[in-house]
């Protein structure tokens, strides 16, 4: 019978998911917090025109910076896990900010914070159900 | 077997998040904010360097200490010496450290909880 088939194999599937599951989570969460112990923002302008240029090239897809013709940081704020802080802005040849890009960086930089916050939380309650699933599948 | 994997892995998640959170909640903690300027062109390499304090001019510095329990924090202490031109920049940056303090403070008790875990 069709159904024999899928009664059997279905407990298996899920056993099998439920174990790969485990496995993919484990190696995310085991260096997790520590890669998210120090948090990084930087804000870059780019001269118009070398947007594809500086953002298209293959070779630096995986480059943790941005680099080349056009590119210049503006801002960059560093954030330990404790909260410890350090911000760096550039100043004009008159000791001038940029207000407009210190909001722009100030908004990236709360998303970046909320961003570690739901992460952490996301893969502490991960953690938790692959755990539980582990020992319901047993 | 991955479930002893995950559980290998848990642990050394629960182990790295304990020393983290653990020194948020112990008696006497403090939190460092430090506002830099630098001319232009030089900020890319002024925040490779090691010690950014080297290269640009630290315009603003406040040190918040605290008193923890794991019922909540008490602000005890407070230095500031922050110029006028970057104090709006300066001081918003404090309030998002205090706030990113308190919530990941709060997470990070949760996560632990979740997994059973009580610090301290």
């Amino acid at each position: 019978m069709p159904g024999d088939n899928v009664s059997t194999d279905k407990p298996k599937d899920l056993k099998a998911s439920v174990q790969k599951f485990a496995s993919d989570l484990a190696a995310k969460v085991e260096n997790f917090v520590t890669d998210i112990s120090e948090l990084e923002v930087r804000t870059y302008t780019i001269t118009d025109g070398q947007f594809a240029t500086v953002l298209d090239d293959p070779n630096k897809k995986n480059d943790k910076t941005l680099s080349g013709a056009g590119v210049q940081l503006r801002a960059y704020t560093r954030i330990a896990f404790d909260s410890d802080t350090i911000v760096c802005l550039p100043v004009n040849n008159s000791g001038q900010i940029d207000g407009a890009v210190w909001d722009m960086h100030q908004a990236a930089v709360n998303q970046a914070l909320q961003s570690r916050a739901a992460m952490l939380r996301t893969i502490g309650d991960a953690a938790a159900s692959a755990l539980d699933a582990l020992k319901k599948s047993r | 077997m991955p479930d002893k994997d995950l559980r290998q892995a848990v642990a050394a998640f629960v182990g790295q998040l304990k020393d983290r959170v653990q020194p948020l909640i112990d008696d006497v903690t403090s939190v460092e904010i430090s506002t830099y300027a630098a001319a232009a062109p030089l900020l890319e390499s002024v925040v490779t360097a090691e010690d950014i304090g080297i290269f640009a001019q630290r315009q603003g510095y406040t040190r918040v200490a605290f008193q923890c329990d794991m019922s909540g924090c008490l602000e005890t202490g407070r230095t500031d010496d922050v110029d006028a031109s970057v104090r709006p920049m300066h001081s918003s940056t404090v309030a998002q450290a205090l706030a990113e303090r308190e919530k990941l403070l709060t997470v990070g008790l949760g996560a632990l909880a979740s997994l059973g875990v009580k610090p301290g």
